[in-house]
């Protein structure tokens, strides 16, 4: 199955050529573009859009659908090829950075593989269950979804992840990043950004920063492992008053602040502190590390 | 999986311990990637070099060079004309030649049966070369690619860029006054790591 629509250029150009009016103005400057093909259930979908925005929805359908608004058209092209078992599809430009935006809306099968590469475009994915590889330099990521894989970067822009998923990872340089949902393997690591978790059961968990904060609140699993690591960012982690963890926690120069179990006491090591206890069986670990990064232990 | 997909599972697949079901999809992407391939053939190469080498010797002396020019050598088949989406990706080329020195970094570390060199050793001296030409490698291509980056962005790179080294530098000032610290020098490696993630990002950001 395959359909197609375009406005025609001749016809936005007539359009363009009448008198007055920003109804006019807006046909010569957009373009709206719809392809749609029957493609496999777990097909490879690739889709480049440096600037603009991509919302990708995972439907139950072995189709996939775009609708692309294409600003300045006479400069960028709206490209679109593949079959059953991958598709690629985005903005081609002559300005590249400078790319007028381009808005993609895009419906796949939720089993779809996605590779997304961007520039400022803000990227919002839901509904999808297949491996999700998303590149961006500014632009925000939001995604929500069950992703067999999930691995989501970029610099500046914020991630804002809700999902459940047997590997996810996050990538900042100083945006921040919020995950909401469980995992069996998470990892969140920025420069200067924020990592916030809020977890409703993870097993294996990495957080590492330079500067930003560590916040991280849920229940671990029993047999989890949580790692912080930070140079001068504060580390906070508000855990299951039933964890039954082993705890190893040390900063060189900064302080603990042990609300967990405050009968324990964080042991003097040069300018800096360390924490070392068990709550039994003991199963999980929770180790943290910092260089001047204050280090709070809280009971939930 | 996807080229990138990869990056994160070769190391682990070189180390064996990758699950069955992400061996058999990292082999498969191989079969059906030349590219992939091909890096994955110089991974195993530098492998097998630094598996060769006594625990003593520090890996640039052996390794470093065949990185460089390695880099230097995709590096002079980047110049083609091609749309920025089809270009030659030969920073990740660089990239995964990187990851080789990470790979053989740790591997030294873990031979030695002493899990971190202290300051003023060869092999801390060795190591810490090794991750700042790796880190400057990145940068001097990445500055040889600033405006294809944009400015904004690479205004963002140098200020993070800017935190991890003033966290190296306060890392080393305290390693000068306490030099057997293993978790200093944990943390001295992190941020040269981060260091070289961030441009490893930059770089995919540029030629992805």
């Amino acid at each position: 199955m395959r359909t197609m629509r375009s406005i025609p250029l001749t016809l936005m150009i007539a359009l363009a050529a009448l008198p007055g009016g920003a109804a006019q103005a807006q046909a010569t400057s957009e373009q709206r573009v719809e392809r749609k093909i029957a493609i496999d259930p777990d097909a490879s979908i690739r889709i480049y859009n440096l600037n603009g925005s991509v919302r990708v929805e995972g439907w139950d359908r072995d189709t996939i659908s775009v609708v692309a608004t294409i600003g300045d058209p006479l400069k960028n092209r709206f490209f679109f090829g593949g079959g059953a078992q991958g598709v690629k599809m985005g903005i081609e430009s002559p300005m590249e950075l400078d790319q007028a935006p381009a808005h993609l809306v895009v419906k796949v099968p939720t089993r779809a593989r996605l590779w997304i590469k961007a520039a400022t475009a803000t990227i919002t994915l839901s509904g999808l269950e297949g491996g999700v590889d998303v590149s961006s330099t500014s632009g925000n990521i939001q995604f929500d979804g069950n992703p067999d894989q999930l691995n989501l970067e970029t610099m500046d822009g914020s991630i804002n992840i809700t999902a459940t998923g047997p590997w996810i990872r996050a990538k900042t340089a100083s945006g921040t990043i919020t995950l909401r949902g469980s995992g069996e393997d998470v990892g969140a690591t920025t420069v200067s950004g924020d990592i916030t978790l809020l977890s409703s059961g993870m097993r294996r968990l990495r957080m590492e920063t330079v500067s930003g904060r560590v916040n991280f609140s849920g229940p671990l699993a029993r047999d989890g492992a949580l790692s912080a690591e930070s140079h001068s960012g504060p580390v906070d982690l508000l855990l299951s008053a039933d964890l039954a963890a082993e705890f190893d926690l040390t900063t060189y120069q900064g302080t603990i602040s042990n609300g967990f179990a405050p009968e324990r006491r964080p042991l003097r090591q040069g300018e800096g502190q360390e924490l070392h206890f068990t709550v039994q069986p003991g199963t999980a670990n929770v180790i943290v590390r910092t260089f001047k990064g204050p280090i709070f232990l809280r009971k939930k | 999986m996807t080229c990138l997909e990869l990056f994160d599972y070769l190391d682990r697949y070189h180390a064996g311990t990758l699950s069955r079901p992400e061996a058999e999809a990292v082999e498969q992407h191989l079969l059906g990637c030349a590219d992939c391939a091909a890096d994955f053939r110089f991974q195993r190469l530098l492998k097998g070099k630094t598996v060769a080498l006594p625990g003593a010797i520090a890996p640039e002396h052996e390794l470093w060079p065949g990185i460089r020019d390695q880099i230097r050598g995709t590096a002079a088949v980047a110049a083609g004309v091609r749309p920025r989406w089809q270009r030659t990706p030969w920073l990740i080329a660089a990239t995964i030649a990187l990851m080789g020195l990470s790979s053989a970094v740790t591997m030294l570390l873990t031979r030695t049966g002493n899990p971190q060199p202290y300051v003023g050793t060869q092999d801390f001296q060795s190591t810490e070369v090794g991750y700042r030409q790796a880190a400057d490698e990145l940068l001097r291509s990445l500055q040889a690619h600033r405006k294809e980056l944009g400015e904004p962005a690479f205004k963002v790179i140098e200020q993070n860029l800017h935190i991890i080294d003033q966290a190296i530098q306060e890392t080393q000032a305290a390693l000068a006054s306490d030099p057997h610290n293993q978790q200093v020098t944990q943390l001295l490696w992190a941020s040269y790591e981060k260091k070289i993630d961030l441009l490893q990002r930059a770089a995919h950001n540029v030629e992805s």
